[in-house]
């Protein structure tokens, strides 16, 4: 499988120009733009109308921001007056400062919060508000199965970085998210993604990709990555075999990364680009 | 509400304090605000500005910001990404303080502001109308991208991550993705145009 026949959406470009990214999706990503000069000239352009607007916007700003040695005095003496005041203030018992008719005030507006809060959760439960927060996260079974090419590992350590990242063609996604009967959602929203990912010897078949969340959930496919980074890592050092791993991921994916990262939640730095 | 003016500060109102010849004691809490003042001040006063705010206005939007930030350090409150918090503060305090004024603008790159743009001096005569050219293109695109997509590149321009970016306009990080890519492109067709 080779990617030069795909290139990099200008959001992939600026998810990586601005280090938004997971190092395993930046390493993908790296190893695109040494392949593919179409790609490399859009990431230039991406840059050089950065540096335009930064130009443009400093250079309409900068010219009114004034000096900043009159503002800092300004503001020490402010903060040391309110420092004095707070002192006062802490000094002087609460009550007495509230007159009554603040008290009766803040009363009211406390049973107002208090009947407000009760009657959304009421209004919550009756009907039932549920947000489908992590539908997706799992591949549909029927739909999406796992199709692999090898179950020697020799193959799958010795690919190359292009042969590891490989995305998804336009037509393959339309046909996913066809499938998935999701055919008018936002792509951007969506990662088609390998069930088992190539670098566990998993193939571009419409079996073995579904449409997994950018986004909307904490299992997301940035999450998903790392646990296909750990596995690949794993079964090229040997320490779990790569049926075993294919079978896992294929499986559960979710379980699986809970085992191997020995976590009920994705690590925080598994959630460096998003969440 | 006190008018900061360029180069002439308002002097306080200051207790009798002030006038003992030892100084007041500086708080942790008023250090820590001094030195945040002196790293983000010129950006945050940027992005105030950026709502078309004048430049008096924008001077006492930040100071107000970092006089809260004082009190949110004081009462002992989350010290999480502060970076993040203070823009968070600016962004609602600029917006309140378009509002009272009522003459919000079109953003920041008005007419006044395209006036006010500077030449390059290491570029020739032709080369200077050239980008100036360009410059007024971008200006042009800018003014005309939605007030949430100047936003994000505002808050982008300043430093601010896409998770900070997400946490002070409200929105997803997704969302913030496609706003920047989409004024991206927009841009870029505008400078190649």
């Amino acid at each position: 499988m080779k990617s030069e026949n795909f290139h990099l959406s200008d959001e992939q470009l600026l998810l990586f120009a601005d280090g938004e990214l997971t190092a395993h999706r930046a390493d993908q990503i790296r190893a695109h733009l040494r392949a593919c000069w179409d790609c490399r000239s859009r990431m230039a352009e991406v840059e050089s109308t950065i540096a335009e607007f930064m130009q443009v916007h400093r250079q309409t700003l900068d010219p009114q921001v004034p000096p900043i040695d009159g503002p800092r005095a300004l503001l020490r003496a402010r903060l040391a007056e309110l420092e004095r005041t707070s002192h006062r203030n802490h000094r002087r018992p609460l009550l007495p400062a509230l007159s009554l008719r603040r008290l009766a005030y803040l009363c009211a507006l406390t049973l107002i919060i208090a009947f407000g809060a009760r009657m959304v959760q009421h209004h919550a439960a009756r009907n039932n508000i549920t947000l489908p927060h992590d539908a997706g996260i799992l591949p549909n079974p029927s739909l999406t199965p796992g199709a692999t090419a090898t179950t020697a590992p020799g193959s799958v350590c010795s690919m190359s970085d292009g042969e590891v990242v490989t995305p998804v063609s336009g037509s393959q996604r339309r046909r996913v998210f066809k499938e998935y009967g999701i055919a008018g959602a936002p792509s951007a929203n969506y990662e088609v993604d390998y069930l088992i990912t190539p670098g566990l010897g998993g193939v571009d078949d419409i079996r073995n990709l579904w449409p997994e969340p950018r986004y909307d959930t904490m299992w997301n496919s940035f999450v998903k990555d790392q646990l296909e980074e750990y596995l690949h890592r794993a079964v090229c050092g040997g320490r779990i075999s790569l049926p075993a791993a294919q079978h896992e991921i294929a499986s559960n994916w979710i379980i699986a990364y809970k085992k191997y990262f020995h976590t009920n939640r994705p690590l925080p730095e598994h959630l460096a680009g998003y969440q | 509400m006190s008018v900061i003016r360029t180069g002439a500060i308002v002097a306080p109102r200051l207790g009798r304090a002030v006038s003992r010849a030892i100084p007041p004691k500086i708080s942790d809490a008023e250090r820590e605000v001094v030195c945040l003042f002196d790293e983000s001040r010129s950006s945050v006063f940027r992005y105030v500005l950026s709502f078309g705010l004048s430049t008096e206005d924008g001077e006492e939007v930040t100071q107000e910001v970092f006089l809260a930030l004082f009190q949110h350090l004081r009462l002992g409150k989350s010290r999480h990404n502060l970076r993040g918090w203070i823009f968070c503060v600016a962004h609602n305090l600029a917006l309140k303080r378009r509002q009272v004024n009522q003459h919000s603008r079109n953003g920041v790159y008005s007419e006044r502001a395209v006036a006010e743009s500077q030449f390059d001096p290491c570029l020739n005569p032709e080369e200077q109308v050239l980008s100036a050219q360009r410059q007024t293109r971008l200006r042009a695109v800018l003014a005309a991208l939605p007030e949430q997509d100047q936003h994000c590149l505002r808050l982008r321009a300043e430093g601010l991550c896409y998770r900070e970016i997400s946490r002070v306009l409200g929105i997803s990080l997704g969302a913030v993705s496609l706003s920047l890519t989409r004024s991206l492109r927009r841009l870029r067709f505008a400078d190649g145009g």
